[in-house]
Order: C-alpha cells, then structure tokens, then sequence
C-alpha cells in the first residue's frame, strides 16, 4: 500500500515538473534559511558552554546608585575575590581579571602583538581551559610565569617544545612559558592569547590589594553546585559594603550561562540582551518555514481540482478517508525530505559565505545525534504542516459530485486559499518594513553628528619610548606636512575608560552624588579629535597651561553651571581650571544620550597617541611617514595604528549584523512568496485559460484581460497592507524603543512596502499572464 | 440481495424541496442481469449511486443481503462495499497517474490482499480479458474501448456479487458497445454476477432481464424478460 502511494506520489512530482520544482525550491529556501539561522543560533546559545562546570561560574558585578541613576558595572575591588573564597565556603574559588590588554612578546627575533590577561593565580580552577603542555593547576604559581594558547606558542616558537622557553614582555620583564592551552574558543565570552599572573610583588598589586575603592579588575568565582545565589548575593554586597568607603553597592552574581546572551543592564536590572536576537530569528526561521509551507498547501490545494478525480475514484474502489490522508501525507512527507536534501546540500555550499557575513565559525555536522533529531523533527514537521491542508481538503470531496464531472471548487473553496496568500502578503509587508527600518535607524545612527571628527584621524598605541619622545615625535610628524595636528589621550576617542565620581566646585549642591567620565589628554585635543568648542578655549602648548581642564557640554548642564570657564575645580588633591566646553562628542554608545565628561590636560604618560591628517591626504601615504617616525623614536615595538572611524564603526557591528541577516532572510522570504504566488497565478491562469479564450473573441484587450487576472489578487493585497500595518508598527516601535537615539517611523514607511508588495505581485501576476493573455483564442478553446 | 423500500431524494431549491427520486421499491435477487432506463434527469445515476452506497437517499431503507445497510456505521458500509460491489463508470475514471496493471491491482491494495496474491489475481485477469500487451500502459495511451475495459477488469478484480455499470457504452462505438454487452452477459452468466446497468439504449438494455424504467424519479414501469437459454 505504501508503495503504491510513493509511486503515484514519485509519478506526480515527476509529471508536474513546474509545480514540484516551484514548491521544491520554495520548501528547500525556506529549509536552508531554518538550518542556517538555527546553527547561529545554536552557536549563540553555546557561548562559554565549553567549561564543564559552566552551569557554577559566575561574575561578581555591582549595582551603584548615584543620584538614582543605577550604573551596573564589572569592575569589582581587587581583594574581593580573596575575601570572598575566605569568607564563604559556598565558593569554592575566585580569581580576577583585568579585562586584558595588548603586550608585545618577543622571542629572539620574533616579535608579536598579542592579548593578554593579567590573571590571579586561581584563574584556572575557576575556567577550565584545554591544556595542551605542561599543567594548569600550577601554571601561574610565579610571578614570571606565562600561560600561551597554542597558536601563539606556535608564532613566536614554530614547532620547538615551548615549555621552559623564556619570552620578553613589553620590552621590560621576561616570562617563563609554563603551559600552553588550545586556542580559546571563538564562542567564549572571555578571550586571551596569553595568561600572565599579577606580580603579588609589585607596587600595583601592593596597593590594590587593600583598595576597596578604586576598580580596575573583574572578578569570578566558582560555586559548589546547588548553592542559594540569592542568599550569597546579600551577604557579598554586605561584606564588600563594610570594606572602604561603606556605600551601599549592591553586589549580584551574574551566571556564566547568561554572559552572552543577557548583557544588558538597565537601572540595576538586566534587560535580556543578545537574547532577543536569538528569539527574533528563531521567530523568522518559523515564519520562512511556515511561508514555505503555505506555498505547498496553496499550490497543492490549487492543483486539486486535477487530483480530484483521482481521489473521487479511490473512494470508489474502496478507499477510506484514513488511506487518502496517508497518501497525501505521504507525499507531502517526500517533497518535505527532498527538500531537505537538497538545503543540506545547500547549507555546505553557502555556509562559507554565510561564515563570512556573520563572522563566525559554524559548521554543520550532520553525525550530531541532536542534528539528526532536529533533522527528523524538521522533515516530519515540515510534511505534516505543508501536507496538512491538502490532505484534509482532498480527501474530504464527495465522489458522487466529483465523478460527475461537474465538481467545482466553487467560491468558497478558495477562501482558505485567500488566507493563505493575505499572510503571505502580510507577512511580506512586514518584512520589507523591517528591512527598511533597519537600514534607516543604522543610517541614522551612523550619521549622527558626533561632535568632532572621526574621518581622517589615526590611532597610534603608545610606549614608554614613545612617551619619552612624545615632542620630537610630534614636530616631525607636523614637519612632514601631512599632519595637522598630534595630541596624546589615556583612553580612546571611541570609548570611555573611567568614570569617576565629579569633582568638587564652589556652590556644589550639598549631596550631589555626580558621576562622570574622565580622560587625560595632551595638548591640542580638541584641534585634533575635530572637536567643536562652545565656549573657551583648546589646551595650549605654553608654559602657563598646566592643571587645566576642559567639561562637555553635558558635564555643565549636569553640573548646573552657569559660567563655567574659569572656574575651580578641585579633584583628588589637584585644582584644576576649566578653560574649554567642548560640544557633546558620542564616544561610547551611538544609541545612547552623551555622558557628562572632563578631560584633563596631561602632558607625560599616555597610552594613545592621536594623529589629525590635513584633508586630502591620502591615509597610505601619510602612514609610511608616520610609521617611519615612530620606527625611529619607538624602535622596540611594531608599527601598529587604527583609523578612529573604523573603531567608530565597530559599535555598528551587532546592528550590522542584523541588518544583514534582516535584509537576507527578509529577502528570501519574499522570495519564497514569489514564488509561491507566482505558481498560484499560473493555476488561476491555467483554469481561465478558455475564459480568457471567449473573451478575447469577445474583443477583449489585453489591457483588459490583464486587469481580469490581476483584480482579484489586488484586493488580497490591500486586505494584507490592512492586516499588517498596525502589527507591523507595533513590532517596530517596540524594537525602536530600544534606543534611545532612533528615527521615527513614518507613513512612508508602510506606503513604501505596500506598494513594494502591490508593484512585485503585479509583475509576477502580468509576467504569467500575459502568455495567456497574448494566446491565440483558437489554440485554448479547440483544446477544450 | 437488494432491497429498496420507500427510497426518495430530495433536494431544496429555493426553500422547496425538489424531488429527484421518489418512493423506489426495488428487488434485485442475486444473479441478476437489470437494466435502468429513462430520460435524461430522471435519476437514473442518482438510484445507481444509492445502491452502490456512494450516495444516500434523504428516505427509505435498503436492504443488502440480510444487512440493513442504513443500520451500518460508515465503516462497516464501506467494508460491506468494498468486498461485494464493483463500478464501472461511462467516463472509465481510470486513475492517470498509474499503469493498466496498477489501476487493476488497486482495489485489492484497499482490501489488504497480499502481494503475491495480488500478482497472481492480476495477472490472472489480465490473461482473462487479453490485455497482457497493455499491462504497463498509462490510460492516455489507450483506445476509449480498451480503458473501458480496463474499468471493468478493475471492477471485477476484487470478484464482487454486484456490478453497477452507469452508462458503460456511452463513450462508445456501437461495435465496441456490443463487445461490452457481451462481456457482461457473459460474467453474469458464467460467474453469477449480478448487474445492474443504466443504459440509454434499447438495445442494450434488453441484455438484462428485467429493465425498470424511470420518470422523473418514480419507476414508471418494468418490464419482464424470461431467462434466455444458455
Ligand atoms: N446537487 C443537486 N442539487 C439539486 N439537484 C440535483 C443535484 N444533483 C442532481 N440533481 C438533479 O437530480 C436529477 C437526477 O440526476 P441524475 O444524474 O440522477 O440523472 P440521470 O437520470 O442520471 O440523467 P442522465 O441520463 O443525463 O445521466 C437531475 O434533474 C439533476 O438536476
Ligand atoms: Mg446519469
């Protein structure tokens, strides 16, 4: 029985080669696009997964409140983690981080930028790292030890045993290799090339160990399985509240198996995060499926009325309603396992690129016993859901009324039909929406104006050497004639690295619990960063200008200052004079509001050094200068540099990445719909072809005809923009929400996408009707 | 065999009830040969229908060897159906999508017959009825007598006690008609098959023994045959 039914299912598929290939490639489309979004998907819930004991780390953070603004922050006291394994056997280990930082390693010859962590010693009984020589445990016991992952061993020592080898750190200290563990995976939340201890020696490590104020690390700990966090979380933010300044922070624990995927924090509490991109896609996989889906069941449906004479029959000769399902079924089952096929095929051949887009590494093992469950669920899924409809409608007719040969689907038999295709069409709306929405908030964004200039300046990681030289530097590289300003920063344009409380001023309110961001800064800083000033003036390269500072624009709205320039400020133990206001300039989060900043002058040390090229000077060329000035006067470290607007855009790249994946997905969606509609067009044609015949006899034009066939989906459209457009709003203005700088979504918007939707289905509907319209009469009506 | 008492159709139009058959009682005893006759819309198909249990009367009762088929639940009619009635139809309503061969051996595959059995009762008709040549044909590929015939080898495969035949020669040459007919006197006669035929020609219906002529869905007359001698 079976068999009879995969044959005649074989034959149809074969002898109805448009219909099977439209509905193949729709259902392998719409498969290929599930398979590919639920692998990045399930990459992005195996983040930081690769630890065993994944489910009992955690991350020590803290809530501080100033002046009801909750500020969540990682970085912990130092001696936290100390105190914390000492105070509770609940924790089992604790260790620190300092959020890593670039070192040079040099070996003989070799020389090699890198990331690096300065870790505590316990780092490797809180993190399981894959240990490929030597031994973990006691890998970070000295001071001068250093831990590699293999890649990096393999860069400075080639194929020589690395263990014992001594490396040469940043030019002053040698390290000892004591271990080399597998390559981090790309997946982990926490990245490195190397892992150094802190040097419990050091003046640094000295101070910090009894500062429960100033924060520079993180920290991590390891908890017996089964411990009540809860309960933890209060006796932490007790024991860290009665150390140093006696706030009243509140400490929580935020798991490992959240790192990725719930990061956001807003007013204390956490927002989700990633997560809701892993929900959103996992919706769109559904949705291409589903599309996918209504395709078969529109097109199978349409093609009915051949096949009903088939089932009219069956029933005659015995068959039961049951049986009929089964075949049906069976069938949909089969185009569903093709299909399958096929998107495996396809998602080896485009997972390369789709790599590449995304960033990522994913692969697809199709030995996976989870892959091969999915894959069955997905099949069987996809039959059922795809053969559904048809099964029941086909199996329902009476054959009395069929074999009679007067079977009309009639007009009601289309109604479920319709639906299907005003979903199509809505969902479509929705999606081109979507698109265009994603694309105007990132324009948006990216063009908003970030008071001062990213374009054309360079980021040049400073040293030692080259903080010693810092003038000469500066004048030969004004000498060269390509360089318009130089100015030296602690932290970079794109970023902010220490918030601080604000400092102090004549009539400071009482209470004022001021929070601000603060970066040192050499002279010329606004002259080169293209910041504009409102008020005062730039830092000056002249004797008097020392202890100066300059406040943005939100610093002093913050502050309440009526005239600031002039004014005294003490901070820590030093005065300083605020001589410039410089207008707002977005160095964090182009999506939030500006932060009230002060940037003080400071003409020693720095870590950045800040290049201005004057305009139309080609950036190649005026590198090799540059990098011949610093080869000069930085002889010890390699050239390294970054244009600022290229960091800039790398706070686009989770918002790029899903405008790609939106107008991707969203496309092929679309596509699917064509396709489907396309082929709904051709039956509707098919089953008018002799009306169309009559009618042109008649004297009908072709002008006229083409609006016959078209009428009737042009209505499905506009009942579609109906349906949609409020869902739609809705969906996009809870996603807007999410930023607080955004475009406003106008009626543009939607009258754009419908006539998207309206103009395509017009050029599909005219595209397959225009051969019947254009037939001669004789040829349709002699078939009949 | 079959019993029909008191059998109406009715359908409303507009409100009224418009009357397709109206208070039929028939008896047919087994191994009958019986032809229906009457004017175009005057039921003939609807009747055939009833009794072949694809279509049920708005009234009356039927009666199926001693089984009250009303009585039945779905199921159990179409078990019932399945193992004693086949059809023949005057468009063949062969399945296009399958071989001579395969559109024979399907009422067998809806009665769970085996598969070697199923080989061998197809083969053996095939044999029958002299169409080994076309077994692996597709219907379109076939002279409209030759895919009548097919429906009929396919009617009979699954050796039923009734054969219903709506307009069999409709689509038919007059020689390819008689061939027909005379395959059907001889499986009534041979096998015991019992037939009922609708037919629009005189000729034909005089095969049967009996003709029940219908007006405006009554039985308007029936007219007795003796047995022909064999
Ligand atoms: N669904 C229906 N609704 C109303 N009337 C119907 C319906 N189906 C059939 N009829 C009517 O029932 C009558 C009998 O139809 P039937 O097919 O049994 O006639 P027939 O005797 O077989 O005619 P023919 O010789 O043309 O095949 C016809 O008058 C037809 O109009
Ligand atoms: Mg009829």
């Amino acid at each position: 029985m079976f068999k009879s039914y995969l044959k005649i299912a074989w034959r149809n598929i074969w002898r109805n080669k448009a219909f099977s290939i439209t509905n193949l490639s729709g259902l392998t489309i719409g498969m290929t696009c599930t398979m590919l979004i639920l692998l990045w998907v399930q990459d992005e819930l195996n983040w930081d997964k690769f630890h065993p004991d994944h489910q009992d780390i955690y991350q020590v953070m803290v809530n501080r409140d100033f002046n009801g603004e909750v500020n969540t922050d990682k970085s912990v006291p130092f001696p936290l983690a100390e105190e914390l394994k000492r105070n509770f056997p609940q924790v089992k280990n604790a260790t620190t981080d300092n959020y890593g930082s670039d070192i040079i390693l040099k070996y003989n010859e070799t020389i090699i930028k890198r990331r690096a962590l300065n870790v505590s010693q316990e780092y490797n009984d809180v993190f399981q790292w894959k240990v490929v020589k030597g031994s973990a445990a006691r890998a970070l016991a000295n001071p001068e030890d250093i831990i590699l992952t293999a890649s990096t061993a393999r860069s400075l020592f080639g194929d020589a045993d690395p263990l014992g080898k001594v490396v040469r750190v940043d030019n002053h200290s040698d390290y000892t290799v004591s271990a080399v563990v597998e390559d981090v995976p790309a997946n982990s939340s926490i990245q490195f090339n190397a892992l150094l201890p802190f040097n419990p020696s050091s003046d640094f490590v000295k101070q910090a160990s009894t500062d429960w104020v100033n924060c520079f690390s993180q920290t991590f700990i390891k908890l017996q399985p089964g411990t009540d966090v809860t309960a933890l979380n209060k006796q932490i933010s007790v024991l860290a509240n009665s150390r140093g300044e006696k706030k009243n922070f509140v400490y929580f624990l935020h798991p490992m198996d959240k790192w990725r995927l719930y990061s956001d924090f807003k007013h204390g509490v956490n927002t989700g995060g990633m997560i809701s991109y892993v929900k959103l896609f996992t919706v769109i996989a559904i949705i291409i499926l589903l599309i996918a889906c209504v395709n078969f069941m529109n097109l199978s449906t349409a093609k009915s009325e051949k096949r009903a004479k088939e089932v009219g029959i069956r029933k005659t000769l015995g068959s039961e309603r049951k049986q009929l399902l089964l075949q049906f079924y069976s069938e949909s089952m089969i185009f569903s396992f093709i299909a399958f096929l096929l998107s495996v095929g396809a998602v080896f051949l485009l997972l390369p690129l789709f790599n590449s887009m995304i960033n990522k590494q994913l692969h697809l093992d199709i030995l996976d016993p989870l892959f091969i469950l999915l894959a069955i669920m997905l099949i069987v899924v996809t039959g059922l859901v795809a053969g559904s409809y048809p099964a029941l409608y086909l199996s329902s007719f009476n054959p009395v009324k069929v074999l009679k040969g007067t079977f009309l689907a009639g007009k009601n038999a289309s109604i479920p039909r319709k639906v299907l295709v005003v979903l199509q069409f809505s969902i479509s709306v929705l999606l081109i929406s979507s698109t265009i929405l994603v694309y105007q908030q990132i324009q948006h964004v990216k063009g908003r104006d970030l008071g001062y200039n990213p374009n054309n300046l360079i980021s040049i990681p400073s040293s030692d050497d080259a903080n010693k030289n810092a003038e000469v530097i500066r004048n030969e590289l004004i000498q060269t004639g390509l360089v318009s300003a130089v100015t030296r920063t602690s932290s970079p344009v794109t970023d902010i690295w220490n918030y601080t409380p604000a400092p102090n001023w004549k009539g400071k309110p009482q209470n004022a619990d001021l929070i601000m961001s603060a970066m040192r800064s050499d002279i010329d800083f606004g002259k080169t960063v293209g910041a504009r000033m409102i008020q005062g003036r730039d830092f000056m390269n002249t004797p008097g200008d020392t202890s100066v500072m300059l406040l943005n624009k939100e610093a002093v709205s913050i502050m309440q200052l009526k005239d600031p320039i002039g004014m005294e400020m003490q901070y820590g133990n030093r005065k300083y004079t605020v001589v410039g206001i410089t207008d707002n300039i977005v160095m964090t989060s182009p999506y939030a509001p500006v932060k009230p900043m002060m940037v003080l002058l400071e003409r020693r040390g720095s870590a950045f050094f800040l290049v201005r090229l004057k305009d139309g000077v080609q950036p190649q060329q005026a590198l090799s200068h540059i990098e011949t000035i610093f080869k000069k006067y930085n002889p010890q470290y390699p050239f390294d540099f970054s244009f600022v607007d290229q960091q800039f855009n790398q706070k686009f790249v989770t918002e790029d990445l899903i405008g790609k994946l939106t107008n991707l997905f969203a496309g092929l969606a679309i596509f699917i719909c064509c396709l489907g509609l396309s082929g709904l067009t051709a039956f509707t044609i098919e089953k008018r072809f002799k009306e169309i015949g009559i009618r042109k006899v008649l004297g009908a034009s072709i002008r006229q005809l083409l609006f016959l066939i078209s009428k009737e989906f042009l209505y499905l459209v506009l009942l579609a923009a109906l349906i949609s457009i409020p869902v739609t709003w809705w969906i996009l203005h809870n996603w807007l929400e999410g930023y607080e700088y955004r475009v406003t979504i106008t009626i543009w918007l939607f009258a754009g996408s419908c006539a998207g939707v309206l103009l395509l289905t017009m050029v599909i509907v005219w595209l397959n009707s225009l051969r019947a319209a254009l037939a001669n009469p004789v040829n349709s009506l002699r078939s009949e | 065999m079959i019993q029909l008492q008191h059998i109406s159709k009715w359908y409303n139009v507009g409100g009224k009830p418009t009357f397709i058959l109206k208070d039929i009682n028939i008896k047919i005893t087994e191994g009958e040969f019986v032809s229906i006759m009457g004017p175009s819309g005057s039921g003939k198909t609807t009747l055939l229908n009833i009794i072949g249990m694809l279509d049920l009367p708005s009234e009356g009762s039927y009666q199926f060897f001693d089984q009250a088929v009303y009585d039945l639940r779905e199921k159990h009619r179409t078990e019932l159906y399945k193992k004693n009635i086949g059809f023949i139809f005057q468009a063949y309503h062969l399945i296009d999508e399958l071989t001579v061969y395969e559109n024979i051996e399907t009422p067998l595959l809806y009665q769970d017959v085996k598969s070697s059995e199923r080989k061998a009762m197809v083969s053996d008709m095939l044999d029958k009825f002299n169409i080994v040549g076309k077994k692996d044909l597709f219907p379109s590929q076939l002279s409209g007598g030759q895919q009548q015939l097919v429906g009929i080898v396919r009617a009979l495969i699954a050796k039923p006690k009734l054969l219903l035949a709506d307009e069999p020669t409709g689509n038919l040459n007059s020689k390819q008609g008689e061939e027909i007919m005379d395959l059907f006197q001889k499986i009534n006669e041979e096998e015991g098959v019992t037939i009922v035929q609708v037919t629009h020609s005189e000729k034909n219906a005089d095969y049967g023994h009996r003709i029940i002529n219908l007006l405006d869905g009554r039985v308007e007359s029936i007219s007795e045959k003796p047995l022909k001698q064999v």
